[in-house]
């Protein structure tokens, strides 16, 4: 059974999907307008940490959608997030893949390209901003986001292994 | 496109899917071009680059669009589903144990740690895109504008890229 906080929380996600040009990451500021701001289903800090918890699990990132849905609706809104959030983009895809078959676009596909890649850099670091928001609710959580990142910048580690670590000193009650 | 049947399909991304931690490409590159040998390195990198300027996820887009390719509606369906089956029941997994055992104390210190570095794993994938080539001065204008708005001020991502898409495009046309 589909309660109506699934059903509202399928619509919306259904517009995020449709919207997100540059995947999950790039869509970030959009969804969490949309369930922080308008509905408030979970606060800042809870947004940061379901998203956390999406990149530590295996698996397409926009997936974060059905995550946050469980905490807004359980397994209904764990399926209304997947559907949501895949369901048009997808249909999307299919349409577009059979056209772009038939006529061989390929200048244009370039040129779109071109113009999606510094909007899709913007949004990135406009969900970077807000996470670190949610997330650094410490000087011990700022400076594991900064090294954090100056890690990911700079060296090989894996980021399974970034989160392993993140997760220890967390548990330990330093961040 | 090979002639590959929509259970092969859902095979190959529940492979996918299941290995991709910390981020789906490399594992899609590894199962379709290296093992398979589905997809030279050309076509991946085609296929991939048209999934990108649609909306939504990348790596879904991709099952898509491959799927259909290679087996029609029901091969689009097959990959889709084959590649969000495992990750799907794990996200659900997640959301119950956050929603049931997320306030305790250990679980928040630990929670506070996962978040913090999924922060800044964004921070870093955000400054990274920031300094590739593609990035020269005009376009940088329209990375900013994308995050000023999104990140600061929290306009609807519609009116921003209603805004900045048109915009960039003739940018880029001009040059």
């Amino acid at each position: 059974m589909m309660t109506q906080t699934a059903w509202q929380f399928l619509i919306e996600f259904a517009q995020v999907s449709l919207l997100a040009f540059g995947g999950a990451s790039a869509a970030l500021p959009e969804m969490h307008r949309r369930v922080v701001e308008e509905h408030g289903w979970v606060n800042d800090e809870q947004f940061s940490e379901l998203f956390g918890l999406a990149q530590a699990a295996p698996g397409p990132n926009v997936l974060v959608a059905s995550l946050i849905g469980w905490k807004v609706a359980q397994f209904a809104g764990a399926v209304a997030g997947l559907i949501g959030m895949v369901g048009p983009s997808s249909l999307l895809a299919y349409a577009v893949t059979r056209l772009w078959d038939r006529q061989g676009a390929a200048r244009w596909r370039e040129w779109l390209l071109a113009a999606l890649v510094p909007i899709t850099i913007g949004l990135t670091l406009s969900s970077g901003y807000l996470l670190t928001r949610g997330a650094g609710r410490s000087t011990g959580g700022y400076l594991l986001i900064a090294v954090t990142a100056a890690a990911t910048l700079w060296t090989r580690i894996h980021p399974l292994w970034s989160i392993a670590i993140g997760a220890a000193l967390g548990y330990a009650g330093w961040i | 496109m090979p002639s590959i049947t929509p259970v092969q399909l859902f095979i190959a991304f529940f492979q996918i899917g299941l290995q991709g931690f910390g981020g789906v490409l490399p594992w899609a590159r590894r199962v379709l071009v290296e093992e398979r040998q589905w997809l030279t390195p050309e076509e991946f990198l085609e296929q991939w680059s048209l999934c990108q300027a649609l909306p939504g996820g990348n790596i879904t887009n991709l099952s898509v669009a491959f799927g259909l390719r290679c087996a029609g509606a029901l091969g689009a369906a097959a990959a889709l589903s084959g590649l969000v089956f495992v990750p799907f029941l794990v996200f659900c997994l997640l959301g119950f144990l956050y929603t049931r055992y997320g306030a305790l104390s250990q679980a928040e210190g630990l929670l506070r740690g996962v978040s913090a570095v999924g922060a800044g794993l964004v921070v870093a994938t955000g400054l990274r895109m920031a300094a590739s080539p593609r990035m020269r001065s005009p376009l940088a204008l329209f990375a900013l504008a994308a995050f000023v708005l999104t990140g600061l001020l929290r306009w609807p991502l519609l009116l921003v890229l209603g805004l900045l898409v048109p915009s960039c495009l003739l940018a880029v046309r001009r040059r």
